[in-house]
C-alpha cells in the first residue's frame, strides 16, 4: 500500500484519485474480488443513495439564484389583492406554487444578451440608462416575444375581467407594478402571472390560476432584470425556474417533443434574446451586445426539488 | 322531380369539410381569433364563426350519415383504423416543434395523440373480428402494416 501511495505520488496522481486508487487497492485486499469497473460502479451507486443528485451536471453559477426563485414567497399585499379579487365562474384567482406542480421535470433556465454599450432611447434619443433600458424592456415584452415557435406569445394586462381592467392597466404601466396581473396569450393554453416583486433591476413574475385563461401550465416564478458584469457590462435576462402544473400535460410534452418538453418554452425565450439583441445592435439605436449562450437544466424534480427548497445543500450538486 | 344525386353531394361536402378545417386551423389558438388586429381579423372571425364552424358540423355529421349506411360496422372500423393509421404515421415524420405550441399539444399534436390512442384498440377489436369470422387473409395485411408503423414510428423517434 506504501508502495501504491509513492508511486501514485511519484506520477502527480491527482489526491482525489489517489485515495480512490488506495480504496481500490484495499478493497482488493480484503478479498472483495471486484474489478475496477465493478468497484466503479459500486462506489457510484452508493454515492446515488446518499445524493441523488450525484451525477447532475448544473451550472453552479447559477443554482443559488435558482434557488432564489424556488423559494420566493410572494409579500403579502399581493396575497391580499389576490384574495380580494372578484371569482370567475370556474376558476378564482390563486398563485401556483411551484412545489404544488405536478410535472416530473423541473426546468431551470437562464437566457441572457450581455450588452456592452446601452443603445438609445428611440423615444428620446438620449442612451439608455439600465434601470431605463429595462423599464423599456418590461414595457414592450410583446414586441420583444415576436419571432417564437410555433407562435409568439402577447403580454397584456389582465382585462378578461372589465371591472378590474382599467386598475391592471393603471398598475402595469406604472413605475411600481407590484402586484399587476399579467395576461399571456401562450399558443396552446393562455395563462396568467402576477409581479411579486419589483426593483428597478429585475421583476419576479409567478404564475398563477385565473378566470378564463385557467391555469397557467407551468407553476413557478421567473425573473427578468439585468447584471452588472465584472467587465462593467449589462447582462439582460430571463430566468426562470418552473415545472407543468399538470403531471399528464408534462408527460404529454415530452412525448410529442420526444426530447424537451420545454422546448416551446425555449423557443419563447430564445425570441426574446434575438429581438433585444436586434434592438441593441440596430444602428439606428447604437447599442452593442451579443447573445449569451442559454443555461438549461431539466432534471426530476424528486433529485434536486430538496435542493432549490434549501433543504440540502447545493454541496450535493458538486457547488460551493 | 329531380334526384339528388349523393355522390356530388359527399364530394363536396368533403371538399367544404377539408376547406373548413384547414381555414379553422390557420386561426390563432384561442378559438376563432385571428392573428390580424384590424378589420380584417374581426372578419375572419366572424365568417370563422359564422360561415365555416356551421359549415364543417353540418359537412361532418353529413359524410357520418353517408359513412354509417354505406358500410357495416367491420368494414367502417376497417377504413377508420387504416385512416387514422395513414394519418398517425405521417405525423410521425413531422419534426416535434410542429407538434406542441409553448408547453401543450398543438392541434397537429392533439390530432396525433388522438389517433394513437384510437388505432391500438380498434387495431385489437379488429384482430378480434377477423380471427372470429376466419378473415385471416385481412388480418395478416392488418397486423404488417401496423407492425411496420410500429417499425417506422420507433425508427424515426430515434433518428429524430
Amino acid at each position: 500500500m506504501i508502495q501504491l501511495d509513492a508511486y501514485l505520488d511519484a506520477n502527480t496522481c491527482d489526491p482525489v484519485a489517489q485515495a480512490f486508487g488506495v480504496l481500490y487497492a484495499e478493497s482488493i485486499c480484503a478479498g472483495d474480488n471486484l474489478t475496477l469497473e465493478e468497484f466503479i460502479e459500486l462506489k457510484i451507486k452508493e454515492e446515488l443513495l446518499i445524493n441523488p443528485a450525484f451525477l447532475l451536471n448544473i451550472g453552479c453559477d447559477q443554482i443559488v439564484k435558482w434557488q432564489t426563485l424556488a423559494q420566493h414567497v410572494d409579500p403579502t399585499s399581493v396575497q391580499d389583492k389576490i384574495n380580494n379579487l372578484p371569482s370567475g365562474v370556474f376558476n378564482s384567482f390563486e398563485i401556483q406554487s411551484l412545489s404544488g406542480a405536478n410535472g416530473y421535470i423541473v426546468n431551470m433556465d437562464y437566457f441572457a444578451v450581455n450588452i456592452t454599450t446601452l443603445p438609445n432611447n428611440p423615444n428620446t434619443g438620449s442612451v439608455f440608462t439600465a434601470d431605463g433600458f429595462l423599464d423599456y424592456f418590461r414595457r414592450n415584452l410583446t414586441p420583444l416575444a415576436v419571432g417564437a415557435f410555433p407562435a409568439s406569445s402577447t403580454f397584456m394586462p389582465y382585462c378578461e375581467i372589465p371591472s378590474i381592467c382599467s386598475q391592471e392597466i393603471a398598475l402595469w404601466n406604472s413605475n411600481d407594478p407590484l402586484g399587476a396581473l399579467v395576461y399571456i396569450d401562450i399558443p396552446g393554453d393562455d395563462g396568467v402571472v402576477v409581479c411579486t416583486e419589483f426593483n428597478n433591476d429585475y421583476w419576479y413574475f409567478q404564475t398563477m390560476q385565473a378566470p378564463v385563461a385557467g391555469n397557467h401550465p407551468v407553476s413557478g416564478t421567473r425573473q427578468f432584470g439585468y447584471e452588472l458584469m465584472p467587465d462593467g457590462s449589462h447582462n439582460f435576462f430571463v430566468r426562470g425556474v418552473d415545472r407543468f402544473d399538470s403531471f399528464a400535460v408534462g408527460q404529454i410534452a415530452s412525448a410529442l417533443t420526444l426530447t424537451n418538453s420545454f422546448s416551446g418554452a425555449d423557443s419563447l425565450w430564445s425570441a426574446f434574446q434575438t429581438n433585444i439583441n436586434a434592438f441593441v445592435n440596430n444602428p439606428l439605436n447604437g447599442g452593442t451586445s451579443t447573445i449569451v449562450t442559454p443555461v438549461k437544466n431539466r432534471v426530476p424534480w424528486h433529485f434536486v426539488g430538496d435542493i432549490l427548497q434549501g433543504n440540502r445543500p447545493i454541496s450535493d450538486l458538486g457547488c460551493n | 322531380m329531380r334526384t339528388i344525386d349523393v355522390k356530388k353531394i359527399n364530394i363536396v361536402a368533403s371538399i367544404s369539410l377539408v376547406v373548413s378545417l384547414i381555414v379553422m386551423a390557420m386561426a390563432h389558438s384561442k378559438p376563432f381569433t385571428w392573428r390580424f388586429d384590424s378589420w380584417i381579423g374581426r372578419s375572419l372571425d366572424l365568417l370563422t364563426v359564422l360561415f365555416f364552424i356551421p359549415v364543417s358540423i353540418v359537412t361532418a355529421i353529413w359524410l357520418l350519415i353517408q359513412f354509417n349506411k354505406k358500410y357495416t360496422t367491420y368494414k367502417k372500423i376497417n377504413i377508420i383504423f387504416y385512416i387514422f393509421l395513414l394519418v398517425n404515421s405521417i405525423i410521425t415524420f413531422v419534426p416535434a416543434k410542429y407538434k406542441i405550441g409553448v408547453y401543450s399539444p398543438s392541434i397537429l399534436g392533439c390530432i396525433y395523440l388522438v389517433t394513437f390512442f384510437l388505432i391500438i384498440p380498434m387495431f385489437f377489436r379488429l384482430f378480434y373480428l377477423d380471427y372470429k369470422n376466419d378473415t385471416k387473409g385481412n388480418l395478416i395485411t392488418r397486423s404488417v402494416i401496423f407492425i411496420l408503423a410500429i417499425i417506422t414510428y420507433v425508427v424515426v423517434s430515434w433518428i429524430l
